[in-house]
């Protein structure tokens, strides 16, 4: 029997960065997401968004609470098993992150080869994953001859290649333009759709419409909404 | 309670399942080694900056150790040429003098032992002045008043005691040392004699701490090189720690990346540093300096001596990327 039936679990989560009177970026979140489940997150900016998934990739670490990922207990995790962890969560940003002196190919390889994958795998796994966000075509080129639509494409694929658990894209569209916004929006859900559980980041109420995901709306470090899959946010 | 057993078993089960990867330590070692090289060529002007800066450092610790050397062989061959000169009374018989000079060659501190007679002296009186005929008749006409002199070679400039002591109180030497003449212990001479002495004990020393120094320096520059490489790749480091690199594997490219400025490095400063010792070798020379014990070592050993830079650089890049990248690491845990 499995005990653990949440993909990720935060218990009454407290971070501050500040001194103990002033707001904190978290304060006493709860929160549970299950396998396979994509989840908006919304909020303005310094809302405590971007602190609650650098717990989840364990970046910060919780004041008080507690957070368990793929029934795994921060807590009792040791160092060196962060690397593990890590490589079982991608993670997608606004600003795509690319190592400027790589190809498009060398970027995703890159990070399974830190994960200790053979180049025999790399070579089977790059052309699929790129395949799969419609760039096999330009696997060749540097991150500088891509439109920031097909940056976050690469992005994507980097954080997808070792077959995640968990996706993490914090603000992924911030920087796009509508069309790119839209081709990405529909990457994530494929990627969402093929088993991978989301975590998705945004304040554009437009995405949060298309993406028809359970929402869960911050401010000043609180949840004050969490909106099932299917009903209006507003 | 089978509930809390059940939760143990459970996050055993995960953190295993978690781990369970497959070892491969030379793929990993030999990504390292690529993503140093990689990053050694894309980078190519901090590259070459930071070789440049391992030659200068490499450069400074060969200066010293090769400045020490020399004046060490200078300094020796000064002392092995020091030559205390003990003047005995002009009308003694060979035999006479010959048993006091085999009774000082018996001293332990002493390495040497020669005599000039007066008949010697006059010869070498008119070999120095052969360019001047009225010097030379002279001594012809002259009565031979040139003392015996015993030079005398010690093992160290800095322990005459045993001698001087043995000069002054042996009846066999002191009772035919000249009454107008000292022996050159005393006076001027003996204090030029120590100062030389104290000198070359205080060179081997300054020398060796010099060389402690400049070692020290380089892994401070290097150290600071490597740094700024950081500092510049911070982004790819932060990539890296996220799709899940250990802090060894983050390590690893920075370690390679500065043992090959080290091995570089070593190679020009081996070249830079013997075409400079063979251009600048006539020249010492020329001012007295003992150049060619070294000289002829270097050209013997160049091989050994290249392969000991190597080594040095190697190390030095190796600690100090090690010493900066934990540092990163440390300053930035997560």
């Amino acid at each position: 029997m499995c005990y653990n039936v949440y993909m990720i679990v935060l218990e009454r989560v407290t971070k501050r960065y500040g001194k103990a009177d002033e707001t904190p970026a978290l304060d006493n979140v709860d929160l549970n997401i299950n396998p396979r489940e994509m989840v908006v997150i919304v909020g303005s900016s310094g809302s405590g968004k971007s602190t609650l998934l650098k717990m989840i990739t364990r970046e910060e670490l919780p004041d008080e609470g507690k957070i368990t990922v793929g029934g795994i207990d921060y807590d009792t995790l040791a160092k060196k098993h962060i690397p593990h962890l890590r490589r079982r969560i991608g993670v997608v940003f606004q600003d795509f992150k690319l190592l400027p002196d790589r190809t498009v190919y060398e970027n995703v390889a890159f990070a399974l080869e830190i994960a200790g994958h053979t180049n025999a795998e790399t070579q089977n796994i790059v052309p699929r994953v790129l395949d799969l966000v419609g760039l096999l075509d330009k696997m060749n080129k540097l991150p500088a001859q891509l439109s920031g639509g097909e940056k976050q494409r690469v992005a994507i694929a980097r954080s997808v290649a070792r077959q995640p658990r968990i996706l993490i894209a914090d603000e992924p569209t911030g920087n796009l333009d509508n069309k790119n916004t839209w081709e990405i929006v529909d990457l994530v859900k494929k990627i969402n759709d093929l088993g991978t559980t989301v975590l998705f980041t945004t304040h554009n109420l437009e995405i949060v419409h298309r993406l028809n995901a359970r929402t869960v709306r911050i401010e000043d470090g609180k949840i004050v909404a969490d909106v099932p899959r299917g009903k209006v946010v507003k | 309670m089978a509930k809390t057993n059940n939760k143990k078993v459970e996050a055993r089960q995960n953190l295993k399942a978690l781990t369970k990867t497959e070892a491969r330590p030379m793929l990993q070692l030999s990504r390292q080694v690529k993503y140093g090289l990689k990053s050694f060529l894309r980078n190519s002007w901090l590259s070459v900056a930071a070789t440049f800066v391992m030659i200068m450092a490499l450069t400074i610790v060969v200066v010293a150790l090769v400045s020490r050397d020399i004046l060490n062989n200078t300094l020796n061959d000064i002392k092995e040429n020091l030559t205390f000169s003990v003047y005995l009374e002009h009308d003694l018989g060979r035999e006479r003098v010959e048993l006091a000079a085999n009774r000082v060659r018996e001293l332990e501190s002493v390495r040497w032992v020669g005599l000039v007679s007066p008949e010697e002296a006059m010869e070498l009186y008119r070999a120095d002045n052969h360019n001047d005929q009225s010097m030379i008749d002279a001594s012809f006409e002259a009565t031979n008043r040139f003392p015996w002199i015993m030079h005398i070679k010690v093992v160290d400039p800095e322990q005459t005691g045993e001698v001087e002591t043995f000069i002054r109180t042996d009846r066999s030497v002191a009772d035919l040392l000249a009454t107008d003449r000292p022996p050159s212990f005393e006076g001027e001479k003996r204090e030029i004699i120590q100062n030389i002495a104290r000198t070359t004990s205080f060179v081997e020393k300054v020398g060796l701490a010099a060389s402690l120094l400049f070692v020290g320096v380089a892994v401070l520059i290097v150290f600071n090189t490597i740094r700024m490489a950081i500092f510049n790749r911070r982004e790819e480091i932060y990539m890296m720690r996220l799709v899940g690199a250990s802090h060894s594997f983050i390590r690893g490219p920075f370690i390679i990346e500065a043992m090959i400025y080290g091995t570089l490095a070593a190679l020009a400063t081996s070249l830079l540093a013997f075409s400079l010792f063979r251009g600048l070798r006539a020249y010492l020379e020329d001012y007295g300096v003992t150049v060619a014990p070294t000289y002829e070592f270097a050209a013997d050993y160049w091989w050994a001596m290249a392969l000991g830079l190597l080594l040095l650089g190697v190390m030095i890049g190796a600690l100090a990327a090690h010493l900066a990248v934990r540092r990163y690491l440390k300053l930035n845990p997560r």
